[in-house]
């Protein structure tokens, strides 16, 4: 025999060789091959690089939390210096002694009407002109009325020239005033001083020292010359200037007044106002021009009051504020979408909640057998179909997931970072309205000559349900454009009770939220 | 990542099958290796000696195949390239064992029989695997190449990293060594064809 018949007559043989195969070998080789399969990189690696990931982005927040905690601790801190500081300022100012100088003029006896009404219309003017100007504004402006008023004074001045003995002892001239009913002020500060019929009122503020430093110098012209009523008008602001005009007041005559005075600048926030008329007061005085009186008062103590105060948050429905979005969560081996709503109950805090479906625990067989051997139970008992799952039916590529209805619950504590980042802390817990398992199947018919083609089957059943199973923890972050925003949130996940659908506890998740603002 | 895109397949299909099997779905590794099981072991049993080295020829074979999956160029036949896998997988199986290499200079060739044709017929392709598993692995492997695979000697002697001298004769020592294993395994064959021969030679 020719080797080549020989080889051709071998090879023909040899490919006759059909050996059989069995369901053990295929099974063993399947987990051989998946065993030593080399894994892909993402497989190899990524659940480190998730977790890695994971830990660094909490890291990365705690301790931004931190660091802006300390930042706020100190800035905290030096508002507080900031603060007393400032009240002991505030407490300097209101112990101030200030001289509070009222106008007042009586028409004596022998006084020409003419020259009292002369004098009016000239106050008249110097009235019409501190409305017009708003003389208080602008120390020029104050400065050009008090001429008018200066020749008022001089006439006046001229007027009570022949008044003779017209003297009060000054030591009691405050005390005087401060007794007659016409001329009494109140205490309290803001309040306009009115002066029986002449009227006179000032509004706090700094250029007004011009006109009251005319007025009283003509005054106390007039007035020295006359008796030693010499009076002061200080219608400033107080502070050191207060003291140093009042030196210059001593310097013309005028005595240094008490130590107990109001500040008139923060009792009289009014323009000056004059009557356009004097009338006498009474016929035994003489128009003595000024009075000076001084009215202790104490700095106002409503300040430190209100800074203590603490502002609850408004949670009427009308004032809440709410953002309505979507989510997503990704768990170990849960996938879930849902609509959120988010509630700010205050700047600080939020509560998230919505509702949302799950897909959980797949599971995969390739044939009834393996579902026996790895669930104990059997599957035709499960599927409560005899009819259509009868004996000589075989059940192959079962596949099994469960479906969650959640109603999620959040607390969240949010900081607001730079940028209008905001990082979030948040728990809560994913509550089970209901839950179902739902399984898909092919059914092959074994026994007939010619094989039928596979039918495919399904089934859902309704799983008793839990409604409280795990507690979720989350650290996230918060970026927001305008109405817009987003949330990033890995999780951490810890079942509270055993589920069907999830067997390992904790598990990582990642949750990912867009939401809108609408509402306030 | 997190997310397994599920491809569906049908056994019908061996491309979609394929395709789930590239996406990591067990079910149709399963499937591939279910459809294609009998044919590399056919092939594998070929090189070796015995169904335990035969398994792990198979094993090897498969994990190659999934492997390199990717690879695959589906315009071409899937078991050719499943085959050539397979057969390469039991040449690196051979190189690996180094004592096959001593016992294939060892072993010394018989003669050429005179060998019928026929003969082969009568014979299961079972019994002639068996035969040929008792062959000494450097005979087995050259001869198998050669046959089977249609390598010419340069390429034998390259995969196998031996002379080509050495695969000529491994291959006559071989198909002797075969031959005689027939002969004396079924007897009654030749004597037939022996008888016959002798008719016609006394005609």
């Amino acid at each position: 025999m020719k080797t080549d018949q020989f080889d051709d007559a071998f090879r023909r043989k040899v490919e006759e060789l059909h050996p059989s195969t069995y369901p053990e070998e295929v099974t063993r080789i399947a987990g051989y091959v998946r065993q030593n399969l080399p894994l892909s990189f993402w497989q190899k690696f990524g659940t480190g690089i998730s977790c890695s990931v994971t830990a660094a982005t909490i890291t990365a927040l705690l301790s931004t939390l931190f660091y802006q905690n300390y930042v706020n601790k100190t800035l905290l801190k030096q508002v507080a210096v900031l603060n007393q500081k400032v009240e002991k300022l505030a407490t300097v100012v209101a112990q101030k002694t200030d001289t509070v100088v009222v106008f007042k003029y009586k028409n004596a006896d022998g006084v020409s009407e003419d020259n009292v009404r002369q004098t009016s219309l000239i106050i008249e003017k110097a009235t019409t002109a501190l409305r017009t100007q708003n003389t208080f504004e602008s120390k020029p402006k104050a400065q050009s009325v008090a001429p008018l008023i200066a020749s008022a004074n001089e006439k006046t001045a001229k007027t009570t020239a022949g008044i003779a003995n017209i003297k009060r002892p000054r030591t009691n001239y405050t005390n005087d005033v401060a007794n007659e009913s016409e001329n009494k002020i109140p205490a309290s500060k803001n309040e306009t001083v009115d002066l029986e019929d002449k009227n006179l009122a000032y509004e706090a503020k700094e250029p007004s020292s011009g006109l009251a430093r005319d007025i009283g110098s003509q005054k106390n012209k007039t007035l020295t010359s006359k008796s030693n009523n010499s009076k002061n008008i200080d219608l400033r602001t107080g502070g050191r200037q207060t003291k140093t005009e009042t030196s210059e007041y001593v310097d013309a005559g005028a005595e240094p007044q008490p130590n107990n005075a109001i500040l008139l600048s923060a009792l009289l926030p009014k323009p000056l106002r004059l009557d356009s008329t004097f009338r006498p007061v009474s016929h035994d005085l003489p128009a003595t021009g000024f009075k000076n009186f001084a009215v202790s008062t104490n700095a106002p103590q409503a300040t430190p009051r209100e800074r203590l105060k603490i502002n609850w948050p408004d949670v009427s429905l009308k004032n809440l504020r709410f953002r309505v979005g979507l989510g997503s969560s990704v768990a170990q081996n849960q996938l879930g979408a849902g609509l959120l709503t988010e509630i700010l109950v205050s700047n600080r805090w939020s509560i998230t909640t919505g509702l949302g479906a799950a897909t959980s625990g797949k599971q995969e067989f390739d044939d009834e057998d393996q579902f026996k051997q790895r669930t104990k139970e059997d599957f035709k008992d499960r599927s409560r179909d005899p009819q259509n799952n009868p004996p000589n039916f075989r059940i192959r590529d079962i596949r099994a997931s469960e479906r969650l209805v959640v109603l999620p619950l959040y607390v969240s504590y949010r900081v607001p970072l730079k940028n209008d980042f905001t990082f979030i802390v948040s728990t809560g817990s994913d509550f089970h309205l209901s839950s179902t398992r739902s399984t898909s199947f092919r059914r092959q018919e074994f026994g007939p000559a010619v094989p039928r083609p596979n039918q495919n089957g399904s089934f859902v059943e309704k799983l008793p349900n839990r409604f409280f199973t795990n507690l979720v923890f989350m650290v996230g972050i918060e970026k927001r454009w305008k109405n817009i925003s987003l949330q990033l949130n890995p999780s951490l996940k810890f079942q509270v009770k055993n589920v069907s659908h999830q067997h390992q506890s904790p598990t990582m998740g990642l949750q990912l939220r867009a939401f809108y603002r609408i509402g306030k | 990542m997190f997310f397994n895109r599920k491809i569906d397949f049908n056994e019908k299909d061996l491309q979609s099958v394929i395709s789930a099997c590239l996406a990591r779905d067990p079910q149709a590794e399963r499937t591939l290796i279910k459809l294609f099981l009998g044919y590399a072991k056919s092939i594998c049993l070929r090189y070796a000696s015995s169904e335990q080295e035969a398994e792990e020829i198979i094993n090897d074979g498969f994990l190659k195949v999934f492997s390199n999956l990717h690879k695959y160029d589906s315009g071409q036949s899937f078991k050719a390239w499943l085959r050539k896998i397979m057969v390469n997988t039991a040449i690196d199986s051979y190189r690996s064992n180094e004592k096959y290499r001593f016992q294939s200079t060892i072993d010394a060739g018989g003669d050429i029989v005179d060998f019928e044709p026929d003969v082969l017929a009568k014979i299961s392709a079972d019994e002639i695997m068996i035969l040929v598993a008792k062959l000494p692995p450097g005979y087995r492997m050259v001869f198998m190449l050669y046959v089977m695979e249609g390598f010419n000697h340069r390429e034998i002697a390259e995969r196998l990293g031996i002379q080509e001298g050495t695969s000529k004769s491994n291959l006559r020592d071989a198909r002797a060594k075969l031959q005689t294993m027939i002969k004396s395994a079924h007897p009654e064959l030749y004597d037939i064809y022996a008888l016959r021969n002798r008719k016609i030679n006394e005609n």
